[in-house]
This record gives C-alpha cells, sequence and structure tokens, in this order.
C-alpha cells in the first residue's frame, strides 16, 4: 500500500467514521476527502466491506441451552454468597463462650486474690485495734497483776 | 415463577433479591454471545462453553457487588474477558496462530460450490482473526460481531476510547493487509 500524503486522515479517523463514533464537524471533512481520495475513499470502502465480512460470524451459537447447567451450580454459590455477607443473630451465642470463660476467669482470680490479700487484713485489723484495750499488749509479757509472778507463795 | 421479558436493569435486580428465573432470563438473552466471544478468544469449543458458565455463575455471585450505573452487559463481558485471559495464561499461550501464513483462500467468483466458498472465506476470516494479539482481537469481535459503541469497549477492557479507536484501527488494518495477502 503507498504512503498516505500527510494531509490524509489517519487510519483511525477512517475506522471511527465507519463506526459513526466522529463528531458531526470532523465526520463532514473526513467524508468530504475520502469522496476526493482515492487512497482514502480505497481504504474507506475496504473498512467498510471487512465490517460486512465479518457479520456471518454472529452466527456462531453454542449449540445448547447452558441455563439449565448453570442452575444446580448456582444455588449453593448463592446459598455461601448470603451467609457471607453476616452472621446470623442467632449464631452470636457462638462468639459468647470465649469471652465470657475469659471474663469469669478474671473476675473469679480478683475475687480470690481480694480474698486472700484484702480478708487477711479485714480479720487482722479488729484484733490489733482491740489489742489496745487489752492489758497485755499482744506480742508482750504481762507485767500487770503480781498474781502472774507468783513468789514463794 | 417466570417472568414476561424485562430489561437488564429489572432482571438484575431481581436477581440480586435471589430470583433464579430472573437470571435465566439474562443467561438466556447473554450465552449465545458471551459463548461466541470468549470462543473466539480461546479457540475451543469445550473451554468457550466451560468458561461460559463460569463467567454466569461468577455474575450470579458478584451480583450484590453489581453497581446500578455499570451496564449489566458491559460487566458481564467484563468477566467472560477475564476468564478467556486467566485460560490463556493457564495455557501460558496468549497469542496463537491459527494458520499458516501461506494459506490461500479461493477466489470469491470462481468455482462451482457457492456455499462451500461462503464457508471457506468464513474460515478464512476466522482464522485472520485468530492471528491478530489478543487485544487487538478482542476489540474486533466486541465492535463488529458484538456491536458495542467505543465507549462500551473501553468499559469492558478497562481502557480508554482513544486507545479503543486506535487499537481497532490497527487490528482492522491487520485484517485488511491479511485478506489482501490470502486473497480471503
Amino acid at each position: 500500500m503507498r504512503p498516505k500524503p500527510p494531509d490524509c486522515p489517519r487510519t483511525a479517523q477512517l475506522s471511527a467514521l465507519i463506526d459513526d463514533e466522529l463528531p458531526v464537524r470532523p465526520r463532514q471533512e473526513i467524508e468530504r476527502h475520502a469522496a476526493a481520495c482515492p487512497l482514502c475513499g480505497a481504504m474507506l470502502r475496504e473498512l467498510t466491506d471487512l465490517r460486512v465480512a465479518l457479520q456471518p460470524l454472529r452466527e456462531t451459537r453454542p449449540g445448547i441451552d447452558i441455563s439449565p447447567l448453570i442452575g444446580p451450580r448456582l444455588a449453593p454459590r448463592a446459598r455461601r454468597s448470603r451467609a457471607q455477607t453476616g452472621t446470623p443473630w442467632w449464631r452470636g451465642w457462638q462468639l459468647l463462650p470465649p469471652g465470657l470463660a475469659a471474663a469469669g476467669v478474671l473476675a473469679a482470680g480478683v475475687y480470690l486474690g481480694a480474698l486472700v490479700a484484702g480478708g487477711a487484713t479485714v480479720a487482722a485489723t479488729p484484733l490489733t485495734t482491740m489489742a489496745v484495750f487489752d492489758p497485755i499488749p499482744p506480742g508482750g509479757i504481762c507485767v500487770g497483776f503480781q498474781s502472774c509472778y507468783s513468789r514463794g507463795k | 415463577m417466570t417472568h414476561p421479558e424485562l430489561t437488564d436493569r429489572e432482571c438484575v435486580r431481581l436477581s440480586q433479591a435471589g430470583e433464579r428465573n430472573a437470571f435465566n432470563q439474562l443467561v438466556r438473552r447473554y450465552q449465545d454471545r458471551l459463548y461466541r466471544f470468549i470462543l473466539r478468544l480461546v479457540n475451543s469449543h469445550e473451554e468457550a462453553l466451560e468458561l461460559t458458565q463460569d463467567a454466569f455463575i461468577n455474575a450470579w455471585q458478584a451480583l450484590p457487588d453489581w453497581r446500578p450505573d455499570a451496564e449489566f452487559r458491559t460487566w458481564l463481558f467484563r468477566i467472560g474477558s477475564n476468564a478467556a485471559m486467566d485460560c490463556l495464561r493457564r495455557r501460558k499461550v496468549v497469542e496463537f496462530v491459527a494458520l499458516d501464513d501461506d494459506y490461500d483462500a479461493p477466489s470469491g467468483a470462481a468455482g462451482p460450490e457457492a456455499q462451500l466458498q461462503t464457508k471457506q472465506r468464513l474460515q478464512a476470516l476466522e482464522a485472520a482473526l485468530g492471528r491478530l494479539p489478543h487485544d487487538q482481537r478482542e476489540i474486533v469481535l466486541l465492535r463488529d460481531i458484538e456491536d458495542m459503541s467505543y465507549s462500551e469497549i473501553a468499559a469492558v477492557l478497562g481502557i480508554n476510547e482513544g486507545t479503543v479507536k486506535s487499537r481497532l484501527a490497527r487490528a482492522r488494518e491487520a485484517l485488511i493487509d491479511y485478506r489482501r495477502r490470502t486473497n480471503a
């Protein structure tokens, strides 16, 4: 094929012309040019011929209706698809046990810890306080009463 | 439940709600077109049939994410195009030659059996299509066989309209050149 003169439109423009994909003004210009230019006129005819020649290829068909083949394959995927969208409310309880157990163990630990440490304090405090009023201080030796120290009697 | 002839949009809306009959209507509407598009990309009837089914099933599963601003047809063809490309990648063959360079199609006028000649011409055209690079072949199929506009093709292939225009022109030039050389 001979090279086109520089003022000829590119093949992309001629191709877009047969597809009716050009704005009005460029389309009119290219149509005028192609009517006068033997090279572009021939190219335009070949592009049109090619498009016409390809039309019979639209007749190709699979030869079977594939919708009955697809039907059985749709259901399980559709159900899985719905399941993926979110967990139903009634399955929410399945999420509870691990959290509850952890919280329970933590609470029990805190309670028992408080019982051991805090409970001793609570039990000791009244003893210490009451010891002030005892005649013998805690851990001390009784020195107040003679009866405690019998001397030769 | 059967539906009278619905628009794509109506079928999609019903399919999103789980109406399989509405989806079947879409399948029947597009199965031939999607099959022949995929067939000419993968060049195998069995694989094209399987990929067409897979494309519809993928479409069904992805329907909840389908945006109403997109055309169902272009969306479906995009799924089909990706499926074909994946298949070719698995085969590790994206470019394949369907016909020898020295293939000579019979001339149109001579010959007693017109039907046979027509068939041979179509075979030659199929072969010429098969020789195109994958990206150019896709565009010719979408434009000249499926009659999509440049904007629809751009949506299917995820490219801009300028690229559609130039790539289509290159593909057509190559086909014309091939037809000249082989007299197809």
